[in-house]
């Protein structure tokens, strides 16, 4: 399909900018491929007093639009024209008024179409010029291959295994895995026939202090008949080494995981893996998340509801609590590794989702690194992208995407990993070298991008489509200097204990600069922050000042009673004549 | 294996909850003296009415509990853990109240309620020793006389010679006159003394601001026609544009009897803002309220009687309402397990709703003032919902309330001034029955809710952190200070507090830094427009769960911007007094060098002389710091050219790095816990962090003891005995 094709109208005028994100205001849309563009109208005067102003376009990614709608201003008279409304996958929503109802019902039409791309290698990253020059590619920034290296000095229990080579064993894992060192491939092989998909264990997390770990891989297929697998119990059992115990956490409910079974998966049985505990820690289901977060978002965009109404619906659309539910989860698994010193497997049902949720929720927790930007770049890489969470599914559609055109395979769970870490950030705000800003800005390029990080749904699709060749890597962007610099929080002291952050309902809080964005003035708040960024920044001046004015000082203290020496002696040489 | 949900930090399961001992120690100070918290001898205590040992300490979230000695002086509550991890001092008047369970094996549980959301549960060993406790306890919670409130036997530290002297000199009464002068109000309003002797209206102040035009016959008829006489009067009057919040209480006018005066007094309030000749008259109950109270001879104003007057009800619900809503509040925040169950008891509580009601009706008024409109304002009896809501109405129009000082004029005027009744809302006195229970009511606090509504919303518009707030608060119902006794002015003067108590704010500017909003950007707000959004009021977290240490997060943005603004000032001081010793030095360097080329130094007479050249330079220079007048006194007595030396003092009076916040629970030199909301004080010199108690604050510099004393030495007293010739 050519994507000049959808475009009904490329150009359509007199248009008015009812709701969005500036100030009502008239002007003109545009379409291309990918974009729609609003441009104000200038007035003749301005045009006249500078015909060459830069004129302030509003351009938007078609594929960051959620749900479109186009209807009449008035029923009985269509003459009066459209009302296109567009509802963004960032929560944003923009009305414009169209002047012909024709008009506003085409270009509903092509950017309905255009938004619903079949073919990922339609999407904008295949068609986006970078403009800018690549310091730090992103694409080869953090590749197993040096994170082995980097984990090889703190331990020497795990290989690099090639076993996926040509993504023969596991279509959702990367080529290169790290598996404990013991454990042969043909081992792996075995156990990924006995794992859902084929995902086999593998390391997630290793702590240096405590030499425990967290492994993640999805549920065995014991089945109705008690299918095992001597190969699975002894890669498992190899990890226990000294510790006399291990904990499994199974990130569905008991009855969950009873059911599965029944399907041809399951869990561990104890007494195969009769030195692991078995722990149920329900994460809500990716299924349910969706619904949560339509629920939560419709709430938030309600500015005539009532307290009650408030208030109920911010209690019982149910994300709040399973933001509570995956935070606990994590801290459960951070817990066992740093206060037990015990190896944890994590897996729920596919181990695609809830299990990547509590995997880089606990790294996160327990390791300082993954709270710079850098470190965070790599979890969300690796315990995300290489680990093969299926971003082009989840992600085809957002809060406003309900019913028929919704796939079956949407889900926010990306967003509830943010949340999550936002939640971790605002308990512990020096302890982050990002600001929130950083998370909203990874929200939105995961729905909507110019960069390819978060295309296809697993490395091998990526290599598929050449992604990696075709497109920019958003870490590429994310890691020019000029970009970062907007991202770093002054406040950040490295801080090098886990975090435990408190779970009690009064510490979940709903993330109002992401869902209530577009609904309140944030100046107030900004300018708050950037008074005490400031600070922050002059007092590290100051210091860095003070402390080399000092050492003038000293040295020229040093000077001047060397000086005054040489004096004395001339003097005293003078009197001696 | 459980990641238990309270306290959540498992670091420090044991330390949680010991955040009152510098709270509490603060009031210690007042019983025992000064001793150090963790070495007092309770026995020795004067007053000890009540020792019962092993009594166990029950964290209510994950039931552990902590094994002690409880002992209730005549002042205070005092739970002592008998391994010294934990005190707890709670003051009598803070006790809301005392229930106990029934005999178990574990022993016989005692819950202790208190007025600023900290509930104690204990489990004591012995029937008898529980059944006195409660006794005890709920005996000196509510003293039958007000005389018997702990503020009578108070004594400030250091205050002893005041107090025997009569006067306590830390009293400054408000001026209403000084205030209205602050406003500008026009010559369109009077002050006047008709209720002199309160013998109109004994629950206002004496002096009234009132239009010029009534007389005082309108007046006093108006003062017949009006619920307990609150006649309408000034007490807001908006300099931009000559618009006036004015007060009274509900008109007698039952089913359908009219006022002359009063509907004139109406006219007079109208005509005095020459700019408009409408006027909002705003009866802050719900109407089916208003009308209920028709049939009791009061009710509301009839529209047609009233020239030019618009008429509006606002839905704040009664006092009784409050008190039922604010304790489902704290049933939800210290009961619910689940985000849903917490959600769903804060909704049912009702208690977001009132508080959206009190600032939409407190943003209508402001509005209208800002549009140059005059609002008279009344509930039932105009002294619970009138005042909180014009007060928030004042604080959102004029900056002047919204800092420390504004604040507390604003609170002495229309809560204390205009009769709001703390004694009987906060419970202060008047025993344990039923009528004096029907009577509390956390209207107050409901205000400071609202307060810290706009807080939020405009967090660069107030002088005063939240910490304040809550501190008038808890000192609003502690009975700890005369401030807040009593039910009106008149009352107050009957109890002659100036003389038999202490102050409040005197307590509280001592404390000033304390309070202060690092992010406070004076002059740039003036009316302030509340979001009055459902999705814009919050649960006030370090309030109700204030006591929960694990709730409260362990890094505060503010915390850490507070401590950066200090820390700045104080860099940016040595950085200016490095650069001028810095240029000091250059200068006195290029002098010597250009008096050594003309042969001028011959002998060591000629050095000092040229040094005391410099020296007087450096006077002439108005170079002020004080390590160098001491430095110029050393150079006579030692008789070396010490200007040029370098001052190692002078290189360690600051700490270029201050000690991070993070993981600092307790003072470096006493060990008292800092609880989550506590300012947490760095010394200038060593850059470590103590509570306020173990520093030396003085005009430029907070020192710890032991940089104090390492300065000392060398301070200018010690060394200018040594005279400059």
């Amino acid at each position: 399909m050519e994507l000049a094709e959808a475009i009904e109208r490329s150009r359509v005028n007199d248009v008015f900018l009812r709701k969005g994100p500036r100030t009502p205001q008239p002007g003109s849309l545009a379409l291309t491929g990918h974009h729609l563009i609003f441009s104000p109208a200038v007035d003749a005067a301005t045009a006249a007093r500078s015909p060459n102003a830069h004129v302030d376009e509003l351009w938007l990614l078609h594929s960051a639009v959620d749900r479109v709608a186009s209807e009449a201003i008035s029923r009985d008279n269509p003459s009066k024209g459209g009302l296109l409304t567009l509802k963004c996958k960032n929560f944003m929503m923009c009305v414009f008024e169209i002047s012909k109802l024709d008009d506003c019902e085409a270009v509903a039409r092509s950017i309905e179409t255009l938004s619903n791309l079949n073919d990922v290698r339609l999407e904008y990253p295949f068609f986006y010029r970078c403009s800018f020059t690549v310091l730090d590619d992103g694409w080869t920034a953090f590749d197993a291959e040096q994170e082995f290296a980097r984990l090889q000095v703190r331990s020497d229990a795990w290989r690099l295994s090639f076993v996926n080579k040509d993504f023969r064993v596991c279509p959702s894992y990367p080529e290169a895995v790290i598996v404990p060192k013991g454990i042969g491939d043909d081992y792996l092989r075995s156990s990924a026939s006995f794992r859902e998909d084929g995902r086999f264990p593998v390391l997630s997390y290793y702590h240096r202090d405590t030499r425990s770990s967290i492994l993640r891989c999805s549920q065995p297929l014991v089945g109705p008949n008690g299918r095992r697998s001597k190969e699975d119990e002894a890669i498992l059992n190899s990890l226990l080494g000294a510790a006399a115990k291990g904990y499994i956490i199974d990130t569905r409910s008991l009855n969950a995981a009873n059911s599965a079974r029944s399907r041809g998966g399951g869990s561990e049985p104890k007494q195969n893996y009769s030195r692991w505990s078995y722990v149920h820690r329900p994460v809500p289901r990716w299924k349910e998340l969706h619904d949560a977060l339509s629920k939560l978002v419709e709430a938030c965009n309600d500015s005539s509801a009532s307290s009650d109404r408030w208030l109920s619906k911010l209690g019982g659309c149910g994300w709040l609590q399973a933001v509570a539910d995956t935070l606990t989860c994590a801290c459960v698994v951070a817990q066992c590794v740093d206060r037990e010193e015990v190896p944890v497997i994590v897996h729920g049902a596919e181990g695609t989702d809830s299990t990547l949720l509590v995997t880089s929720l606990s790294t996160l927790l327990l390791d300082a690194d993954a709270r710079t930007v850098r470190g965070f770049e790599g979890l969300i890489e690796r315990e995300w992208i290489a680990a093969g969470h299926p971003f082009w599914l989840r992600c085809a559609h957002g809060a406003y995407a309900t019913g028929a055109i919704t796939g079956p395979f949407e889900a926010p769970t990306f967003l509830l990993f943010l949340d999550c870490v936002w939640q971790v950030y605002q308990q512990f705000p020096c302890s982050f070298e990002f600001t929130e800003e950083f998370l909203i800005f990874l929200f939105e390029h995961a729905y909507a991008s110019e960069f390819g990080s978060f295309l296809g749904n697993c490395e091998k699709e990526k290599a598929e489509y050449g992604i990696k060749k075709s497109t920019v890597s958003l870490w590429s962007f994310v890691n020019n200097p000029d970009v970062l610099q907007k991202f770093f929080n002054a406040l950040y002291e490295p801080n090098e204990s886990p975090l435990w952050p408190c779970v009690a309902p009064q510490s979940i809080m709903l993330w109002e600069r992401l869902f209530l964005r577009w609904q309140r003035d944030w100046t107030h708040a900004d300018g708050a922050q950037a008074t005490v960024m400031q600070w922050k920044s002059r007092e590290k001046e100051l210091q860095s000042k003070v402390l080399v004015m000092r050492r003038q000082l000293v040295e020229l203290s040093k000077e001047a009673q060397l000086y005054q020496q040489t004096q004395l002696i001339n003097s005293l040489q003078v009197s001696d004549h | 294996m459980a990641y238990s949900t309270f306290p959540a930090y498992t670091e420090d399961i044991t330390v949680a909850g010991a955040l009152l001992a510098d709270r509490i120690g603060r009031l210690f100070e007042s019983v025992a003296g000064k001793a150090p918290l963790k070495r007092i001898d309770l026995e020795s205590l004067p007053n000890l009415t009540i020792k019962v040992e092993k009594v166990q300490l029950i964290d209510r979230f994950t039931n552990r509990s902590l094994v002690g000695t409880l002992y209730v002086t005549t002042t205070h509550v005092i739970f002592i853990a008998d391994d010294h991890s934990k005190e707890i001092w709670v003051l009598h008047g803070l006790i809301g109240s005392v229930e106990r369970g029934s005999m178990t094996a574990a022993g016989c549980p005692l819950t202790i309620t208190c007025k600023n959301f900290l509930i104690l549960s204990l489990k004591i060993a012995r029937d008898r020793d529980c059944q006195d406790l409660l006794e005890t306890l709920q005996m000196c919670s509510r003293p039958v006389n007000v005389e018997e409130v702990f503020a009578f036997s108070y004594v400030r530290p250091g205050a002893e010679k005041d107090l025997s002297a009569g006067t306590s000199s830390e009293w400054t009464a408000i001026d209403l006159d000084a205030e209205f002068r602050r406003q500008g109000v026009d010559n369109k309003w009077k002050m006047v003394d008709f209720n002199g002797e309160y013998q109109y209206c004994d629950t206002y102040p004496r002096r009234l601001m009132v239009p010029s035009a009534a007389s005082t016959q309108t007046l006093i008829g108006s003062c017949q026609f009006r619920s307990r006489a609150r006649l309408p009067v000034l007490t807001y009057w908006h300099r931009a544009n000559s618009a006036a919040i004015c007060r009274c209480a509900q008109p007698l006018t039952g089913f359908s009897a009219r006022c002359v005066e009063d509907e004139q007094l109406m006219d007079h309030i109208a005509k005095a803002n020459a700019h408009c000749g409408v006027l909002h008259l705003v009866d802050t109950r719900p109407r089916v309220n208003a009308m209920v109270n028709k049939v009791q001879g009061k009710g509301f104003e009839d529209e047609r009687n009233y020239t030019n007057m618009r008429f509006h009800f606002f839905d704040i619900d009664n006092i009784h309402v409050m008190r039922g809503s604010l304790q489902k509040l704290v049933d939800a925040c210290h009961r619910m397990r689940t985000v849903t169950e917490f959600w769903k008891g804060v909704e049912s509580s009702g208690w977001l709703r009132h508080v959206r009601e009190v600032l939409k009706c407190a943003g209508f008024l402001s509005d209208s003032v800002a549009r140059g409109i005059s609002c008279v304002v009344h509930c039932s009896d105009g002294w619970d919902r009138t005042a909180q809501t014009i007060s928030v109405a004042q604080l959102l129009l004029d900056p002047y309330f919204r800092t420390i000082d504004g604040f507390r004029t604003l609170v002495e005027k229309d809560w204390l001034a205009f009769g709001h009744k703390f004694l009987d809302r906060c419970g202060h006195a008047g025993g344990a029955s039923e009528e004096a229970s029907k009577e509390f009511s956390p209207v107050f606090t409901q205000f400071l809710d609202v307060v810290w509504q706009v807080m939020c919303q405009y967090p660069r518009a107030f002088e005063f952190h939240e910490r304040f707030l809550i501190e008038v608060h808890d000192h609003s119902h502690s009975g700890q200070f005369g401030t807040f006794l009593g039910n009106c002015d008149k009352d107050r003067m009957d109890l002659r507090l100036t003389t038999r108590t202490e102050c409040l704010w005197a307590h509280l500017d001592r404390k000033r830094d304390d309070y202060l909003n690092p992010t406070y950007q004076p002059g740039k707000f003036s009316v302030l427009v509340p979001d009055t959004r459902a999705q814009a009021i919050h649960f006030w977290r370090s309030m109700y769960n204030r006591f929960d240490d694990g709730i409260i997060p362990r890094e505060s943005i503010d915390q850490v911007a507070i401590v950066t603004l200090e820390h700045v000032g104080v860099l940016e001081a040595h950085h200016t007094a490095l650069q001028a010793r810095i240029a000091e030095l250059k200068a006195a360097m290029g002098r010597r060098a250009s008096l050594a080329d003309s042969g001028h130094s011959s002998g060591g007479g000629g050095v000092i002389s040229s040094a005391v050249g410099d020296n007087n330079q450096t006077a002439t220079l108005g170079k002020s710091s004080s390590c160098w007048d001491a430095e110029s006194g050393v150079y006579d007595t030692t008789n070396s050219n010490s200007l040029l030396m370098l001052d190692e003092p002078e290189l360690s009076a600051v700490a270029v790095r201050w000690r991070s916040l993070r993981g600092v629970v307790d003072c470096q030199a006493c060990a008292a816990h800092f609880g989550a909301t506590d300012r947490r004080l760095h010394c200038y010199r060593c850059g470590s962090i103590f509570c306020r108690r173990c520093l030396e604050t003085n005009a430029d510099a907070r020192l710890c003891k032991n940089c104090a004393d390492e300065i000392r030495p060398t301070s200018p007293l010690v060394t200018s005995t040594v005279v400059v010739p």
